[in-house]
């Protein structure tokens, strides 16, 4: 273990020094200390250049750590022989992004994280590229949202909450992340679907939300499970409902879904993975290969799916592009309905 | 007490193991390094050494991270001082006196001083962390969206006319920096403002580019239009002159307390973060400093007061991070992520469930910011070799570092025109007298005053008295009374004083 850890010190300052001499702040070659496994693509198909993943959201965001993750298991389990570079494309909500992704037309070496917020920012600032204008390669997770309040607030139940919204009709306050966000989206599913009326306040970022309610100015959030555990499972924060299709998992596997509740509100968020337009057909059979492996690599299970408490899955190539287009309609259901459409 | 004692202990047996020492250093050493480069900060360097670090124990690793936020914040002090560029926000308020002092061929001292102060400021954090943490992070969850408004209005109220020499000028370029900090999505409405349909607007400007042209570039354009000369000073700088003598550790000691406990508090608050702090302790020194006068045009003060606040503040984010599980700043986000992927849940159960992490982290601390104050003083003689490089070579050097550091912040052509045209705007505002930092300062804090203004007004309904609601914000709203009116009440009083003087006099 020592040894290891040596190893992984000094590649870890090599690299942080070759690329700070560089200057280059967000390219970083993925996979250090690797165990170099021969590449075996059962196609015989083979990339012939190394492969750019773009992540179009900043270092250390929630994008970013799937991608590297990714890259990680893939050098790990050898599922290609390439390399691959991790490239961060911010800016515009994804939309820089997208745009870099799609300018890589018929690309088979160029592949990039594709959440849900890539396909709702784009519908409602009328991107230039939109879902239709990228290839799907596969769905690899999925995370939903669980309502949340004070652990000494009086809404109890998800019924208590209701009452009071009926009470009070748009007095109740929701934090939530920023307009057109899936947390407003599965905000406003849950007002429509209730039939209440309450006031959205937004915040940067989840942390400021979550302080805001245990400091008691707002009166509840939607938030991924994920970012809450510790309080729920502390007392500080209780569930009230969540909006997946089944209940989650331990230890969060009390809390009941809206649909027992008999509330017709599912919402999940998707941590996939697309490419550019016109990838070739051999490339994007071959990604799904590549997508398979590390869906049932044990790294990807016990270090990120377990680690984030997401939903695992796999979704190939054709799937993937139904379950966006799915989800394309119902936001842009929901953004048209909050009037975030022009 | 007791029993914080014992814990801490138990801590330094971890914190003192070989492996985690060396974390330590190549922490110091890595965050240094990246903090002094314009457009890397702290947040980057955690985020892209977070996934190497994923091999290593989690104690060990977030040592090492650790180690990389506060060497980030000594090393951002680094090229504010020397080539006015400021590494991250929080060090803007250093490079105002911090480069006046360079100018004068005191840039060790500036270096020295920055150091020290950084190292007091983050030893009280640290301090105030190990016996206060948790209760004060229960404490900032009593700041809400109307007490966060009121304290940034306190700050940005105090910028425009503290800085520069002519309030009206200093009020205009803050005006500026609120209008260029209003380009991007409104996060209330969702409404696109001063984009003109440009998908790199959408976002707004970013600062690090911003900084870059207005402190760098344009700095440039005024070495190349001859104002400054640079040549004549740091010829005979050696470091023994850089020592501060005991005149001058009577200037920064206090200074550096003083700003260490505001700092940390600051760090502490849902969102406030070090630029916010370091601005407010600096505030707060002019306000109360022996030499406020001098403040801006190289006071020793105005270094310490800056770099001690931004390195307590750092600390402080991680009151919040440990003991409730929310990030108080953009790095300690970063951190967050990186404690789950250990299998940490970092939350108000991490210090029961893991107290040999959050010990041994803790402790940890002290030792690491010892390490970084040695490593940091360590390298100044060869930093001090930078000040007696000849204009002629600094020019192009200075050219590449502001295009380097603005294109490689997101690799983005984009933030490198911003740069450039900002750099312009900026030697052409400075070259008629109009300050600069009062538009950086002002452009950071707007977006946070707005947004928090805007939150408390909805939870309101629109009702103003949520802004005097609670004694926090009536508190800060009679601060921000008395910071306004302390001029001008000063003013009265001198002259009242003045004219019971002249009788005596004649």
């Amino acid at each position: 273990m020592l040894k290891f850890n040596k190893i992984g010190l000094s590649i870890g300052l090599a690299c942080t020094l070759a690329f700070s001499l560089a200057g280059c702040g967000g390219n970083q070659t993925a996979g250090t200390g690797t165990k170099e496994k021969e590449a075996s693509a059962e196609s015989g198909y083979s990339l012939g250049k190394n492969v750019e993943f773009v992540v179009p959201y900043s270092a250390g965001g929630g994008s970013d750590t799937n991608a590297r993750t990714i890259a990680k298991i893939i050098k790990e389990e050898g599922l290609i022989k390439e390399n691959i570079l991790v490239v961060n494309k911010e800016g515009g909500s994804g939309a820089v992004g997208n745009t870099y992704t799609h300018s890589k037309k018929g690309s088979p070496s160029t592949i990039s994280t594709f959440v849900s917020g890539q396909i709702s920012s784009a519908v409602m600032s009328n991107a230039k590229i939109q879902l239709e204008d990228l290839t799907p390669l596969g769905t690899l997770a999925l995370e939903s949202f669980v309502l949340l309040v004070d652990g000494d607030s009086e809404y109890k139940t998800f019924e208590d909450f209701v009452k009071a919204a009926k009470d009070n009709p748009g007095k109740i306050s929701v934090g939530g992340t920023g307009l057109g966000g899936e947390d407003h989206m599965v905000y406003h599913l849950t007002n429509r679907e209730a039939s209440i009326e309450t006031k959205f306040v937004t915040f940067q970022g989840g942390g400021e939300t979550l302080s805001a309610l245990m400091g008691g100015h707002i009166d509840a959030f939607f938030s991924n499970p994920s970012e809450v555990m510790a309080q729920i499972e502390a007392g500080e924060l209780r569930a009230l409902a969540t909006a997946s299709p089944d209940k989650l998992g331990e230890p969060l596997n009390e809390i009941p879904t809206f649909k027992e509740l008999g509330y017709d509100i599912e919402f999940q968020q998707f941590r996939g993975i697309a490419g550019p337009p016109d990838m070739p057909e051999e490339a994007v059979a071959y990604w799904e290969n590549v997508f398979k492996g590390v869906s049932e690599s044990e790294e990807w299970q016990n270090n990120y799916i377990e680690k984030f408490s997401l939903e695992p899955t796999y979704m190939n190539a054709e799937e993937s592009k139904a379950f966006f287009e799915k989800s394309e309609t119902l936001y842009k259901e929901l953004l048209t309905e909050l009037d975030l459409i022009k | 007490m007791v029993e914080i004692f014992g814990m801490l202990l138990n801590g330094f047996s971890t914190a003192l193991s070989f492996e985690n020492i060396l974390a330590a250093m190549i922490g110091a050493a890595v965050g240094i390094i990246i903090g002094a480069i314009p457009g890397l900060g702290s947040v980057t360097g955690v985020a892209l050494l977070l996934p190497l670090t994923f091999s290593l124990e989690p104690v060990t690793g977030i040592i090492m991270l650790a180690g990389i936020y506060y060497g980030g914040m000594y090393g951002g002090s680094y090229s504010a001082i020397l080539i006015n560029i400021p590494g991250d926000s929080p060090a803007v308020t250093t490079a105002l006196d911090g480069y006046a002092m360079a100018k004068k061929g005191k840039a060790g001292k500036a270096l020295f001083a920055a150091n020290l102060s950084s190292f007091i400021g983050g030893t009280i954090g640290i301090i105030i962390l190990t016996f206060m943490g948790p209760l004060l992070a229960q404490i900032g969850l009593a700041f809400g969206p109307a007490e966060i408004a009121v304290l940034i209005l306190l700050a940005l109220c105090s910028v425009g006319w503290l800085l520069g020499d002519s309030p009206r000028k200093g009020i205009v370029t803050t005006m500026i920096g609120i209008l260029l900090a209003t380009i991007g999505v409104d996060l209330v409405s969702g409404s696109e403002r001063f984009t003109f349909g440009s998908e790199n607007l959408l976002s707004g400007l970013s600062f690090i580019p911003l900084v870059i042209g207005m402190f760098g570039f344009s700095q440039i354009l005024e070495m190349i239009s001859e104002k400054i000369k640079t040549d004549d000073i740091g010829d005979k700088v050696t470091l023994k002159e850089s020592l501060l003598d005991g005149q001058e550790l009577k200037s920064v000691i206090p200074a550096s307390i003083r700003s260490g406990v505001l700092g940390n508090f600051v760090g502490i608050l849902p969102g406030a973060g070090a630029t916010t702090g370091s601005l407010l302790s600096y505030i707060f020194e002019k306000r109360v400093g022996k030499n406020k006068k001098e403040m801006g045009k190289g006071a020793i003060e105005g270094v310490s007061a800056s770099e001690s606040a931004n390195n307590a503040a750092a600390v402080g984010s991680f009151a919040p991070l440990l003991s409730l599980g929310i990030p108080g700043s953009g790095t300690s986000a970063v951190l967050l992520g990186g404690l789950m992927m250990w299998g940490l849940q970092p939350g108000p159960l991490l210090f029961q469930q893991n107290p040999e992490f959050v010990w041994g982290l803790i402790s940890s601390m002290y030792v690491g910011n010892l390490i970084t104050v040695i490593a940091a003083i360590l390298i100044i003689p060869f930093l001090m070799k930078i000040i007696r490089i000849p204009t002629s070579i600094m020019i192009p050097v200075i050219t590449v570092i502001c295009f380097v550091g603005a294109y490689s912040f997101q690799n983005s052509m984009f933030d490198v025109w911003i740069m450039i045209a900002t750099g312009i705007i900026a030697f052409y505002l400075k070259s008629h007298d109009y300050p600069i930092a009062p538009l950086l300062l002002s452009f950071v804090l707007t977006p946070r005053l707005e947004q928090a203004a805007r939150q408390a007004l909805n939870l309101s309904d629109g009702s103003l008295g949520i802004f005097a609601s609670s004694p926090i914000s009536i508190t800060l709203l009679l601060l921000i009374v008395l910071f306004i009116m302390s001029p001008l009440v000063m003013k009265l009083f001198k002259k009242k004083q003045a004219v019971k003087e002249d009788p005596i006099a004649s």
